[in-house]
């Protein structure tokens, strides 16, 4: 059956104020954000027959630090990494929602790797606000974080994470 | 634990289920959205 929702467009008691479509990680922050920022009657609309069968819980469960974008190019993509990675921990145990600032390590399998690619790593992670990442050379990997792995160096990113996904949308 | 999703019911948001919307179209002034 095909169901018209009329949206105006203009404050109405007697209509939809916003509907959000996809009940995912956006769609929920957003009408989350909309109901209580801006008081909107808000109807969440998903397809599925429930709220984690989605890209949203069905990911690396990781927290990214803000390493991998260029601020030059893409400003507000590292931007959004950054800010809501904290946004993200906080919310989190504010609301005792499973998480764990477990720590990333990178690694560089050869010379090109570590002379150069870590190098940008940590670049692009400075000029982002992220100074928090360690080189690391192989010896010291492999005695102090992970013993079989076989690498010519890598890079420690401490504020990187996992959350659960499911407990957290 | 609470979740997104209870925040924004709390809030008065609501969610509905098994809803795809299929298309939309502006019309005097509103947004009308086709759901299946």
């Amino acid at each position: 059956m095909m169901i018209q929702i009329t949206l105006p467009c203009r404050l109405s008691e007697h209509h939809i104020q916003t509907a959000v479509i996809g009940a995912g990680v956006i769609g929920l922050s957003e009408a989350r954000a909309l109901a209580k920022d801006c008081r909107h009657e808000v109807l969440i609309l998903e397809q599925s027959t429930s709220i984690d069968s989605g890209i949203s819980s069905r990911n690396s469960e990781v927290s990214h630090a803000g390493i991998y974008y260029d601020r030059d190019t893409m400003p507000l993509k590292s931007q959004l990494c950054v800010n809501g990675k904290q946004m993200m921990y906080n919310y989190s145990r504010e609301r005792d929602i499973p998480y764990k600032q477990c720590g990333k390590l990178l690694v560089a399998t050869d010379a090109t790797q570590r002379d150069i690619g870590l190098p940008q790593l940590i670049e692009y992670a400075y000029k982002n606000g992220v100074h928090d990442l360690q080189l690391l050379t192989k010896e010291h990997i492999a005695e102090y974080y992970e013993p079989c792995v076989k690498c010519t160096g890598g890079v420690l990113s401490p504020s990187t994470g996992i959350v659960d996904s499911h407990a957290f949308i | 634990m609470t979740s997104l999703l209870a925040d924004a019911e709390e809030l008065g948001a609501t969610l509905a289920l098994q809803c795809k919307v299929q298309g939309g179209r502006v019309e005097k002034g509103n947004l009308v959205l086709q759901v299946d």
